[in-house]
């Protein structure tokens, strides 16, 4: 799609080349007697209605054009910015100077959707999501960049409201998981005493009685524990380091060696494990989490096998996990990785809370986790991991 | 192997999780005498004889301390670091009793001169096992030297 022509030129045909360029760019052609006017009539109308902030640079970072949504984005009239530099505005001047000088090199197609901070007339910031792309002329020469700017505000307003109340409800969550284990502690105390101590005198009916109670206890104290592993997995994301994963594996796999040795199940790892930037305690437990839940749902599988490896892709490394146990059909790929979503065809222990764990600390490193399974034909986890190290704010 | 008479100080601020405790303490195999509080503050008085406990033979000093970090008033951290910070105390072995797992508390237990610590479990069972290993551990294979008290207070 060609990006909105950012003409405010009059009826005139300006001298410079800049404008020639975009003529150029934008396919305006001669087609009738007074077509010049017509076109420009368009364009001008196009570039002062559009209800984005659209200005043109030369190839120093001047300001050589800017539209009325611009003065009412920033309240700075045309005549104030004119001639300016685009780093006067925009709030962060080495970031700006590396943005234009990257969008207008030989690489680049355009930048698009960057979150910048601009500053307005009145000295307020205000958040940005800027589009720059460059003009160039017919000879291929560059002339200058146009850039298109959204008003984030509103979205940065809702986006920290959000955070905050997630974080309110994490907070929530951790407390009270933590403060019901006192009860629980308890309740279970006193049914053991009582069980211990009152055997004799209590009938069929009383012992069961107390045995459902018991039973019903553990129950809780164990989602209780996975709750408060959650909500830890949320809020707790500790120093990125960087880590051979192949000795994440390889740990991982002396842990679950009873397990796996009691399924007789062939595990093939290799040999190409990536240094990777993660909290190695909080990785470990995914690769835990993917392990015992292949384990868990391998079936009747006679030759049970897991393949763990991993696939450098741009920017970031993917690991899978690979097993050929009883499957999951599609419907309920997403599922899995919500809280407390077992699948209740499905008998098997725990509480179900392993994949989200899982997914919670992929997403706090910036990466990505999903399945590809049908049923019967085993299951796939991939997740990924960005090469470089970026946090969550 | 005969078994002196242990003198224990229980702080807990759960009546529940006192009984319980007691419970495990005072069963046929251990020979103990528990003196127990419910606060911070009733802690300190008890070890610095305030009030209540001024009287010597009332409440003497014990000779291993369990201690639940969570304690209105005044925290089990704050009671254990006056414990650790008192030349006359601090070689009494604390151990403290927390149901969290968050490692940043029992760090700072360590930090203030704990001597060990108890995660309470979700199963009696379990915390039976958990605070007769410690009880053990602090009262028989570790017992340290006896102190007169010397110039403690009153």
């Amino acid at each position: 799609m060609q990006p909105a022509c950012p003409f405010s030129v009059g009826r005139t045909i300006p001298a410079s080349s800049v404008y020639v360029g975009l003529l150029e760019k934008y396919h305006v052609h001669l087609i009738e007697v007074d077509p010049m006017e017509l076109a420009f009539d368009n364009l001008q109308s196009l570039f002062q209605d559009i209800g984005d902030l659209v200005f043109i640079t030369d190839l120093n970072g001047n300001i050589i054009d800017y539209n009325v949504s611009g003065k009412r984005l920033l309240g700075f009239s045309r005549e104030e910015v004119l001639n300016r530099s685009l780093t006067d505005y925009w709030t962060d001047e080495s970031k700006c100077r590396e943005t234009l000088s990257w969008v207008m090199s030989e690489a680049s197609l355009y930048v698009s959707n960057l979150e910048v901070c601009f500053r307005k007339k009145s000295g307020e910031d205000v958040d940005i999501s800027l589009t720059l792309s460059k003009i160039k002329g017919t000879n291929g020469d560059v002339l200058g960049v146009v850039g298109v700017g959204r008003d984030i505000t509103e979205k940065k307003k809702i986006e920290k409201a959000f955070k905050s109340l997630n974080q309110e409800l994490e907070n929530f969550i951790y407390t009270i998981s933590h403060d019901l284990k006192s009860p629980v502690l308890s309740i279970e105390g006193y049914t053991s005493l009582l069980m211990r101590d009152y055997k004799e005198r209590l009938d069929e009916k009383g012992w069961h009685y107390l045995e459902r109670i018991q039973y019903n206890i553990h129950k809780m104290g164990m989602l209780l524990g996975d709750l408060l592993e959650l909500s830890r997995s949320g809020r707790v994301i500790g120093e990125l380091k960087e880590i051979d994963a192949g000795e994440i594996i390889h740990v991982i796999l002396e842990d679950l060696n009873f397990q796996i040795r009691q399924r007789e199940i062939t595990v093939t790892v290799a040999n190409n494990f990536p240094k990777i930037w993660c909290d190695r305690e909080r990785i470990t437990q995914v690769f835990e989490n993917l392990f015992t839940n292949s384990i868990k749902f391998m079936g009747d599988q006679k030759n049970p096998a897991i393949d763990v490896g991993c696939y450098e892709r741009e920017g970031y490394h993917e690991f899978f996990l690979k097993d050929n146990g009883i499957g999951i059909d599609p419907v309920y790929h997403d599922k899995i990785f919500g809280v407390f979503q077992r699948l209740e065809e499905i008998p098997s222990e725990g509480t179900g809370v392993g994949l989200t764990i899982a997914r919670r600390i992929v997403e706090n490193h910036n990466g990505r986790i999903w399945v590809v399974s049908e049923p019967g034909q085993g299951a796939t986890f991939y997740f990924t991991l960005p090469k470089k190290p970026k946090r969550c704010e | 192997m005969v078994i002196k008479n242990t003198k224990i100080l229980l702080v807990e601020d759960n009546r529940d999780h006192l009984e319980m405790i007691q419970m495990v303490l005072s069963n046929e195999k251990l020979v103990n005498t528990i003196y127990s509080v419910t606060n911070g503050e009733e802690a300190l008085d008890y070890l610095f004889r305030h009030g209540a406990y001024a009287d010597k033979a009332q409440s003497p000093r014990p000779s291993l301390i369990l201690l639940d970090i969570k304690l209105p008033r005044i925290s089990g951290l704050e009671v254990l670091r006056q414990i650790k910070s008192d030349a006359r105390l601090k070689s009494i072995p604390v151990v403290l009793l927390t149901t969290s797992t968050e490692k940043n508390e029992i760090i700072q237990g360590y930090e203030y001169g704990a001597n060990s610590y108890v995660i309470k479990p979700l199963r009696f069972e379990e915390l039976m096992y958990r605070v007769e290993t410690i009880y053990n551990y602090w009262t028989m294979t570790n017992q340290l030297p006896v102190i007169e008290n010397n110039g403690y207070p009153g």
